[in-house]
């Protein structure tokens, strides 16, 4: 049966059911127009803005720069798509990849040779190590500092509230004059309501922040790699009581994902290893909660995986249920890496 | 150390234009797909010519110790060496060999693994610029 040319076509599974050459040509034939459209336009333009015959030249103002700029946007997407569809005509997806692989490495000329030979797509950890511990060797570092969340919370609460101030203002000295300004005073009930949310979110992460205090972990060595024993220790300052403390291993997967036009995060816990569960603990500024534990990687642990739009994360985690204050969760990135050498496994 | 032997067959040899042999690993799942090639080799038209391409071939390539397959809940890390046969007019052949790449020592006898792929060979059956599902 002989092929047709389909001007479109859809993915069926990982099989694109349409010739991968019709969409080439689709593609460079979009962008050819676009050129084409853009080079008329400017010729357009600039022919009106200089007649030949004496004829009447389009005046300067907002709608000549506006038509330009247009004509010169058609242009350069038009030109500037179809040299990119041109180039790419001919490599496949492993060989512009291989192309690029090739690239980095000529990038790496030049720097300091490293004792080790990196793992490829394996974070080093090597920020891990930058501080010393006071118990054991390395301090690791929190994700996310409870400084900057409660920094956002405050700008965000200050901007929503100081907007909805100045309209009240224009309401009231409407109401003032005689004049008021119905539809605008019916609108400030609803971002009222918005405005006391940012303050109670403020709040509450200011009470978080200020009742319970600095988290500390400690590790013997880094990276991990599986089936090792390390040294941990943990310490949680403040003044609290808590219901219950946790310190776990956490093992995270991490997908990112276009949905339309959002870059949309998704993240799934592959693995949680419980290190210490303690009910009833009382935190006071003169004695801190300090524990030192033994963690074991486990055996078949996957290791720490980073690509563009996927990753592996390993993490400890320490949370904690408290009365009044809320309850908190922090987590302290680790590295775990493969076991030393690698191999194939014939599916035959 | 990873060997693989490739031979083309049911195939006009005429209309061969080049072949791309490649180890890689991509991701499969939620998140958008990486993919990253760690052996690659084109052999031109010339090159075709010259050699025998119903008798076995072989190329071999050191593998990394890094990234081991994985089959997660969100992701999936899949190794395959990828054969890619372009044809004149534009048309494409692909066809894959999963493998599975593990740590040394990790006993990986109870992990799930997808389903085995036949050898590379035998592409004139298959669709044009298709990719069998691993």
């Amino acid at each position: 049966m002989p092929l047709l040319p389909q001007p479109w076509s859809k993915k069926r599974g990982s099989r694109l059911a349409a010739r991968v050459f019709s969409g080439v040509v689709g593609e460079v034939l979009f962008y050819a127009l676009l050129f084409l459209i853009g080079v008329f336009a400017v010729t357009l333009t600039i022919v009106g803005r200089f007649p030949g015959g004496g004829g009447p030249a389009v005046p300067v103002g907002l709608g000549f720069w506006i038509f330009l700029i247009a004509s010169l946007a058609l242009l350069v997407t038009g030109g500037g798509g179809l040299s990119y569809r041109i180039l790419r005509v001919g490599a496949s997806s492993e060989r512009r990849a291989a192309l690029a692989r090739r690239t980095e490495s000529l990038e790496l000329v030049g720097r300091p040779a490293r004792q080790t030979r990196p793992l490829p797509n394996v974070p080093q950890g090597d920020a891990l190590g930058d501080s010393p511990g006071i118990r054991l060797a390395y301090r690791l570092p929190s994700s996310a500092s409870p400084v900057t969340r409660v920094a956002a919370a405050a700008v965000l609460a200050l901007l929503w509230c100081g907007v909805w101030v100045v309209l009240a203002a224009v309401a009231v000295s409407g109401l003032w004059r005689g004049t008021p300004r119905p539809m605008l005073t019916f609108l400030l009930l609803p971002l009222g309501g918005i405005g006391i949310w940012t303050a109670r979110y403020f709040l509450r992460q200011l009470r978080e922040s200020a009742g319970v205090g600095a988290t500390i972990v400690e590790i013997s060595d880094n990276p991990l790699r599986p089936s090792s024993s390390y040294r941990l220790f943990v310490a949680q300052f403040g003044k609290l009581r808590l219901r219950r403390l946790r310190v776990s291993l956490v093992c995270e997967e991490e997908s990112i994902f276009r949905q339309g036009t959002d870059v949309r995060v998704d993240r799934h816990v592959a693995s949680e290893t419980a290190i210490c569960s303690e009910k009833n603990v009382s935190i006071d500024p003169e004695t801190p909660w300090e524990e030192e534990f033994e963690l074991k990687v486990p055996p078949r642990a996957m290791h720490s995986f980073q690509s563009p739009h996927n990753a592996v994360h390993w993490k400890i985690v320490v949370s904690g249920e408290s009365r009044p204050w809320p309850s908190f969760s922090r987590s302290f990135p680790v590295v775990v890496h493969p076991p030393c050498g690698a191999g194939t496994r014939d599916r035959r | 150390m990873f060997e693989c032997t490739w031979h083309v067959e049911r195939l006009n040899l005429e209309s061969l234009q080049g072949i791309e042999l490649s180890v890689l690993w991509y991701t499969e799942g939620k998140g958008d797909e990486d993919l990253s090639v760690h052996f690659f080799r084109r052999l031109s038209a010339a090159r075709l010519r010259e050699i025998d391409l119903s008798q076995p071939q072989k190329f071999v390539s050191l593998l990394p110790e890094s990234p081991v397959s994985y089959n997660g809940h969100l992701l999936r890390i899949r190794w395959c060496a990828r054969m890619r046969l372009f044809l004149s007019g534009g048309q494409e052949i692909v066809t894959e060999l999963p493998f599975t790449m593990h740590a040394a020592g990790d006993d990986a006898g109870d992990r799930p693994t997808p389903p085995l792929q036949p050898a590379l060979e035998s592409p004139a059956t298959r669709s044009p610029a298709t990719r069998q599902p691993v």
